[in-house]
């Protein structure tokens, strides 16, 4: 039904641009074949969420002229999606989501992609993160807890997933170093299947603390069975208002785990200006401010401009990071 | 030979190039302390050694029953074999760039007049109706994304 | 007790509104459909029919999610049944028996035994679920990376003693498994391994890729042979679909234990639907006075696994409902999709939303007797299906064990990976070397290596936390004792 209407949609639209050639050359671009936004993964994780959310606001608050897919593509932690779009060179019509996976694989020499490759398009949502301990666990904060670990390493172990080299491994380097403990000596349990794993192993007592967004421990911090230690965000977070963040406890280190969208290399300024004005537009309509509200996501939106610049900011830090455990080269 | 000698040989092969490759993984600095070389290691252990338990009891066997591929007793076998294989990799290279109907319809085409020889009628009308109605199904009314390539501004769904 | 009572009469007020009956039968007769489809396991039944559930309430879309999840595991073992190409990992074991008595003119009875035995696990597992959750959750917060390897290595071991031929050649089956298990980035340290250079195997390999292979077009190979034969298969012996007289002696008992530890392992997390089928079906060989029947047909090695795979589907409910953590790649799926309407499973759930949790739960009991329902009419036109000839048959099924393969990742190197799997598979079946030792090492293999790995880092370096750990050390015990059983067994056949 719906496909048959967005289909009718687009035909609609076709004859009128076909009935008025003088569009074709107007200044500014529009789509002109259906949208295909690619999510880097299989369905159910964040990437698939964002990619899936951004097609429901956008089609439901009529943004877009033309019908949007969402096609999944995994495979090589985000690169067989983008390098499908990498092909797409100069058509505007491709998006793929991202996030700073697209950083650290590189640096980590997993891939050859970075954010030079394709044309940054903006971020839209971001997750903050924290360190979560047992609720009946003897630290109170951070200072007390990574004085704990630089004492004894090798009695407290860390939880992190999917893989070294992520937002919440670079999130716990950086905390025990400005803690003044010695990165290299964290030991990190990591676990492929993130949270599904990270969690029961901390309530069972296998392991210390998890690393990891906060959207992940809500549910068992409001339930009262994690305490957490300090969150990466700006200010304090409204679910938890009791929680300093690290910049409070003395930490200058403010951690944004964002999501938002690439396309294709080489796009025009037209093509780059009407994602601008169709995502600047998108992010105020209710639709998504619901959406992010549900997800328990936060708006963090840059247009194209500000997107590229921050990406060049966040490679610096993340390189210089993962350097000091010896991960990048 | 016999199947065990064979099976035997083939393991311990496969074993040694496995543990080749095994030594030639990275090692890295930070992780953690058991590496990512330790379970390879195990592994290769494990094939060369039940691989040389099979050779070693096959040699001492009181009765052992000779055992063929029958590349040359049975060719045609596996000429049926390897041209599927040949089908099937064509296929997915084919794939983006033939679009999913025309892909699939050619594909069928070859595992039909290989299997089914000789009535063409029969196997062009079974390809034709496999590819379309998986197509149908799969990409119009499940939603999933299908490779459109040549067909791509023809098909009207 | 009372208020679990009371809690499922609340459920059942909402299961049982018209507008969510009526959602539970579309969801479970789609999700059959899907399951059915090789390569369309539950994960992606869930996930492509996610956009049916926009503008339901959390409740109904729940239901209809839930019930989506349950008929593709119905339908999940037709496939493996009828042309032996599983849709999923959990219906692998299902063509062990279930195809060899698809071949034998028992598809019927095969499909029967199948519902019948799911059914009967799904109930089983529901009232677990019902009565059991709080106490399973916390104990299955004990089980760490120690006991996790030591059960897999259990039912590794158990799988490779009871499968045909020599113990030897099984543990070089599993070494085979591990090998392929190996191939692409190691999670843990980031290094690249075994990838010979080939970008697209830095995921790994995706286990049912090599299935496909294994099963559904190797065993077209296999039919090859008898191609010029003017082999076909005799149309009137496929017989009726209901169990026999004989199919429901054989195998009542192998349905009943199957249930409760489908359940057990389908709590713990991660392990999943995998390792209940395949512990199911070597322990149902081991209690069975006819073991040499299993792998050729018989009804045990059928209905034990398939109780097994529906009671570790509400198994791995226990871990979404009160932890909010999915337990499942389909659980995962329903949760993203439940967050988007705005609803958070976890421990609070059951406070704050009693509607919608006991809802589900009083939905799924509903849902069993559905399916049931569905999956008995189902087979009368399935089996019939089976009268095509083979020349015909063939064909098709190759083209869907290949289509099928592409929906797994959409990723074309998968056709070299599935076409030289199928060579590979071939092969090892000439040689006598048994599969599912094999397939098994391959589809655990990650998990296996990760236990191994974090068991060690936790114990800072020493092997002795496998033993010291006594559920650990009652799983190696397991484990000894099957081998040992297995060598004894084995002299013995070969001193005759």
């Amino acid at each position: 039904m719906n496909r048959i209407s967005r289909a009718l949609g687009g035909a609609v639209l076709a004859t009128a641009v076909a009935a008025s050639p003088l569009a074709a050359f107007a200044k500014d671009w529009e789509p002109q074949r259906p949208i295909e936004i690619i999510a880097p993964a299989g369905p159910g994780g964040g990437w698939d969420l964002l990619a899936r959310t951004i097609q429901k606001t956008l089609t439901e608050e009529k943004l877009v002229s033309r019908p949007i897919i969402v096609s999944n593509k995994p495979g090589g932690g985000g690169a067989t999606g983008w390098n499908y779009l990498k092909g797409k060179e100069g058509q505007g019509e491709f998006l793929a989501a991202t996030s700073p996976l697209l950083i650290q694989n590189n640096l980590l020499g997993k891939s050859e992609l970075t954010y030079k490759s394709f044309t940054p398009i903006a971020a839209l949502m971001t997750e903050w993160e924290v360190v979560a301990v047992r609720a009946d666990a003897p630290w109170k904060d951070g200072k007390s807890f990574f004085e704990a670990l630089k004492a004894k390493p090798e009695s407290m172990h860390i939880g992190v997933g999917p893989a070294l080299g992520n937002d919440d491994h670079i999130q716990f380097l950086t905390l025990t170093k400005a803690f003044g403990g010695d990165p290299k000596a964290v030991k990190f349990v990591v676990y492929p299947a993130t949270a599904a794993e990270q969690i029961p192993a901390l309530l069972g007592g296998h392991i210390q603390a998890i690393t990891i967004s906060l959207g992940e421990t809500l549910e068992q911090v409001k339930a009262g069975k994690l305490r957490l230690l300090g969150v990466s965000s700006p200010q304090r977070e409204n679910e938890i208002p009791d929680v300093p963040t690290w910049k409070e406890q003395g930490i200058d280190f403010v951690f944004p785990h964002w999501r938002g969208l690439i396309a294709a290399p080489g796009l025009s300024a037209e093509q780059k200006a009407y994602w601008d004005k169709t995502l600047a537009k998108m992010v105020e309509t209710p639709t998504w401010k619901k959406a992010l509200e549900n997800l328990q996501w936060e708006l963090f939106y840059q247009n194209s401009e500000q997107h590229a610049a921050f990406l060049a900011e966040q490679t610096e830090l993340m390189s210089s990071t993962l350097k000091d455990v010896g991960l990048a080269k | 030979m016999t199947k065990n000698l064979t099976a035997g040989i083939l393991a311990v092969v496969l074993g040694i190039a496995y543990l080749i490759g095994a030594f030639m993984v990275p090692v890295y600095e930070a992780g953690d302390q058991i590496g990512p070389r330790a379970f390879p290691f195990l592994v290769a252990a494990i094939v060369i050694v039940s691989g040389g338990i099979l050779v070693a009891k096959d040699l001492r066997a009181p009765e052992r029953v000779p055992f063929t591929w029958g590349f040359s007793s049975d060719p045609v076998l596996w000429l049926r074999i390897l041209a599927i294989m040949v089908l099937g990799i064509a296929y997915g290279l084919a794939l983006d760039t033939l679009g999913y109907l025309i892909a699939t319809f050619l594909f069928m085409v070859g595992v039909c007049s290989l299997i089914n020889a000789r009535k063409h009628g029969q196997n062009l009308l079974i390809a034709a109706i496999f590819s379309l109605v998986t197509f149908v199904v799969f990409a119009v009314v499940l939603n999933l994304s299908l490779p459109r390539g040549l067909l791509g501004d023809v098909l009207p769904f | 007790m009372d208020a679990i009572l009371h809690n499922l009469g609340l459920g059942f007020e909402v299961a049982l509104q018209p507008v969510n009956l009526m959602w539970l039968v579309i969801g479970g007769l789609l999700g059959t459909i899907i399951g059915m489809l090789p390569g369309l396991g539950p994960a992606t039944g869930v996930a492509v029919l996610i956009p049916l559930t926009y503008g339901m309430n959390p409740a109904t879309a729940l239901i209809t999610m839930a019930s989506v999840y349950y008929g593709a595991m119905f339908g999940g073992s037709r496939a493996s049944i009828m042309i032996n190409t599983p849709g999923d990992a959990s219906a692998i074991v299902s063509c062990f028996d279930g195809y060899p008595m698809a071949k034998q003119g028992r598809a019927g009875s095969a499909l029967a035994t199948s519902a019948i035995a799911s059914f009967v696990g799904g109930i089983v597992g529901m009232v677990f679920l019902i009565f059991f959750t709080a106490p399973v959750a916390e104990m299955a917060l004990k089980f760490g990376p120690a006991e996790k390897f030591s059960l897999m290595l259990f039912a590794l071991t158990a799988t490779i003693t009871l499968s045909e031929g020599s113990v030897v050649k099984g543990f070089l089956a599993m070494g085979f498994g591990f090998m392929l298990a190996t191939i692409g980035i190691d999670g843990q340290s980031g290094a690249i391994r075994f990838t010979m250079g080939i970008e697209a195997l830095q995921d790994g390999i995706d286990f049912l890729v090599i299935m496909i292979g294994f099963y559904a077009i190797a065993e077209v190979f296999k039919n090859f042979s008898s191609l010029d034969l003017r082999y076909d298969v005799d149309a009137k012996s496929i017989g009726r679909v209901w169990m026999t007289g004989e199919d429901f002696k054989r195998s009542w008992k192998p349905i009943l234990r199957g249930g409760p530890l489908g359940f057990f392992i389908g709590v713990l997390p991660g392990a999943g639907g995998t390792i209940a089928t395949f512990l199911s079906y070597a322990i149902e060989k081991s209690f069975s006075r006819k073991p040499e029947e299993f792998g050729k047909g018989a009804v045990e090695g059928l209905a034990g696994p398939e109780s097994a795979n529906n009671a570790c589907s509400c198994g791995a409910l226990v871990p979404l409902l009160t932890l909010g953590i999915p337990g499942s790649g389909t659980a995962a799926v329903m949760l993203g999709a439940l967050m988007m309407l705005g609803v958070r499973p976890g421990p609070i759930l059951f406070e704050q939303h009693p509607e919608i949790a006991w809802g589900v739960i009083a939905s799924m009991l509903a849902g069993n007797i559905v399916l049931l329902l569905i999956n008995l009419p189902l087979a009368v036109p399935l089996v019939q299906l089976l009268k095509t000839p083979q020349r015909i048959m063939l064909p098709m099924i190759v083209g869907l064990a290949y289509m099928g393969t592409y929906f797994l990742n959409y990723a074309n190197f998968d056709f070299v990976l599935v076409s030289v799997s199928a060579l590979g598979g071939y092969m090892l079946s000439r040689l006598s070397i048994p599969i599912p030792p094999l397939v098994l090492a391959l589809i655990l293999g990650g998990m296996t290596e990760q236990a191994f790995r974090n068991s060690l880092t936790i114990a800072n370096g020493s092997p002795m936390i496998f033993v010291t750990q006594p559920i650990s050390l009652a799983f190696l015990v397991l484990a000894a004792i099957s081998l040992i059983y297995a060598l004894k067994r084995h002299r013995k056949l070969t001193q005759v």
